[in-house]
């Protein structure tokens, strides 16, 4: 079998830039991080573009969906062979050619505040493992896939362009036979051309696969149903340094599926975001950095966005309801998030939301009830999933059950726009569960 | 990347050192042409606006007319200070901070 994997964005040589650095969302993120969904309030979000997508730049966090998610999926959707149980199988597999483990030995202090402020609430809380690699001294390397996958797909054939952008797919008489793309080359020179092929799978994102499909003449269906997990973040200041520099693993769960609480990223310049509506924002951050970790609460909003390809625009325009009960939800996250910071220790808490007061105190954080509305909170996520959706029910989705989109045949999407809904935790191994069934599938079927 | 905004961002940028300033100028830069092109006409025209306003003030430094615009009831209004700050503010602990992870 001959495949070509096309990918827009570069090659970029794994380790050679720092996680979550600026010199990484210059090579890395589509539009350089600066991404948003249209709305009141709006939401910024962040996706990969480069060869490995957003597995280069995530925090490779690996959580299953609930159980009764899963099954709430296969039932309402009317989703055949999706269950718990082919799910975990599924991720089994994926798990003996991408290392999935907890960090040996103890986790960095910024991420173990989240289990001491569970355990003092009576919450439950967890440690997630990542697709990483541990070296003897415990140094992790993140797993993702220019490290694993691809080069395991080149090594048995396969062959990946970078810096190759298809603007289109050739559909003819109810077939897809190929795409058309534009090649920039190293000296900046760009050749469009088309590439033939029996079977294209769609693998861009849930903001990119509905956006390609709707350029190519395929709307009906697609990129309606888009979902986020909406966050708001919050600065947490302690007394003792808590080792920033990498994402907590450990996450709150006693509110799962609906409500997410965990930590981000934090080195300086993500501090400063979060403490951006401070007039010292940049000193503050830089200055007392090692004693401040940002930490987020997200949720499974009520209804979905869309994605629309607009003619003449390069990029889609996405836009994402937010409701009053969303709003309530979060701001019930962040009031949650907020106890467990100060039972863990923290002595202050700086909301993400323009005008909030810092609390030090229980008692502080009843005033984040009246602070986050729409006009001041800052919203923003990093998974985007369910543009397309999968269903035997063709009302319900363009897409079967195994991602081969109806009415063109050799078409097909294998990624997270595929997912039903938002699962309510990290994607990463929902997507690769889900994508690694459906190319079985695809396999079994040629 | 718009005069004006190139004025912004130098308006902004707290560090004196001219290396730094430059690399802020550059990712800044960066970042507002790559960006979404439905939402760069937004930035675009907006920078204009404020441009305009320069014109008619002619203060010394945008910071003031920056503050009054983030200020406003409109909130496109409000994110255009938020944006560029939230840049600058990045681009210059990661590009002049101290060593991070």
């Amino acid at each position: 079998m001959d495949v070509l994997v096309v990918e827009e964005g570069p090659w970029i040589e794994p380790g050679s830039v720092a996680p979550f650095s600026l010199a990484e969302m210059d090579l890395a993120y589509r539009h350089h991080g600066s991404s948003a969904a249209m709305g009141n309030p709006p939401i910024a979000y962040a996706e990969g573009r480069c060869v490995g997508g957003s597995t280069e730049i995530n925090s490779g966090l690996w959580a299953h969906p609930a159980d009764e998610v899963v099954r709430g999926w296969a039932s309402a959707f009317a989703i055949d062979e999706l269950t718990p149980e082919v799910l975990a199988d599924h991720a089994a597999q994926i798990e003996t050619w991408v290392p999935v483990h907890t960090v040996p030995g103890p986790a960095p202090a910024a991420s173990v505040v989240l289990a001491r402020g569970a355990d003092a609430l009576g919450w439950r809380s967890t440690e997630l493992p990542r697709a990483f690699a541990y070296d003897h001294r415990g140094r992790g390397t993140k797993q993702s896939m220019s490290r694993t996958l691809l080069p395991a797909a080149m090594a048995a054939g396969a062959r990946v362009e970078a810096e190759t952008r298809v603007t289109r797919l050739l559909l003819d008489r109810g077939r897809a036979r190929g795409a058309a793309v534009v090649t920039t080359h190293p000296d900046g020179r760009r050749e469009r051309r088309t590439i033939e092929a029996d079977v294209v799978v769609c693998c861009a994102g849930a903001v990119q696969t509905p956006a390609l499909l709707q350029r190519s003449g395929l709307r009906r269906g697609v990129g309606s149903g888009l979902r986020m997990h909406p966050t708001l973040k919050v600065v947490a200041r302690f007394p003792e340094a808590v080792d920033p520099g990498d994402v907590p693993m450990h996450r709150i769960t006693e509110f799962s599926p609906g409500l997410a609480i965990g930590g981000s990223a934090s080195r300086p310049g993500h501090v400063a975001l979060a403490l951006l509506d401070r007039s010292a924002a940049g000193a503050e951050a830089r200055d007392d950095w090692d004693h401040l970790a940002v930490y987020y609460a997200a949720i499974r909003s009520d209804r979905p966005g869309r994605v629309r390809a607009l003619p003449g625009l390069r990029a889609p325009l996405v836009t994402y309801p937010v409701t009053d009960a969303d709003l309530s939800r979060l701001t019930r996250g962040l009031v949650l998030l907020g106890e467990a910071l100060l039972a863990a220790g923290a002595v202050e808490l700086i909301p993400a939301v323009e005008g909030a007061p810092s609390a030090r105190s229980v008692a502080d954080l009843h005033h984040w009830w009246d602070a986050v509305d729409r006009r001041r909170a800052s919203l923003m996520t990093v998974h985007l999933t369910s543009s397309i959706g999968m269903s035997e029910d063709p009302r319900r989705s363009r897409a079967d059950s195994f991602g081969a989109i109806r009415g063109v045949a050799g078409l097909r999407v294998n990624d997270a726009s595929l997912l039903p809904d938002a699962p309510g935790v990290n994607p990463q191994a929902t997507v690769m569960a889900i994508a690694h069934r459906n190319a079985q599938n695809l396999l079994s079927t040629r | 990347m718009l005069s004006v905004e190139r004025r912004v961002v130098a308006d902004l940028t707290e560090s004196a050192d001219p290396a730094v300033r430059a690399a802020v100028a550059g990712w800044c830069e960066r970042s507002l042409d790559d960006m979404p092109d439905g939402l760069r006409l937004g930035v675009k025209a907006e920078s204009l606006l404020l441009s305009a306003a320069a014109l008619v003030a002619r203060p010394s430094d945008l910071r003031p007319l920056l503050t009054w615009m983030a200020r406003s009831p409109i909130g496109v209004v409000r994110a255009y200070p938020r944006l560029v700050r939230s840049l600058v503010v990045f681009g210059e602990l990661e590009l002049a901070g101290p060593a991070a992870p």
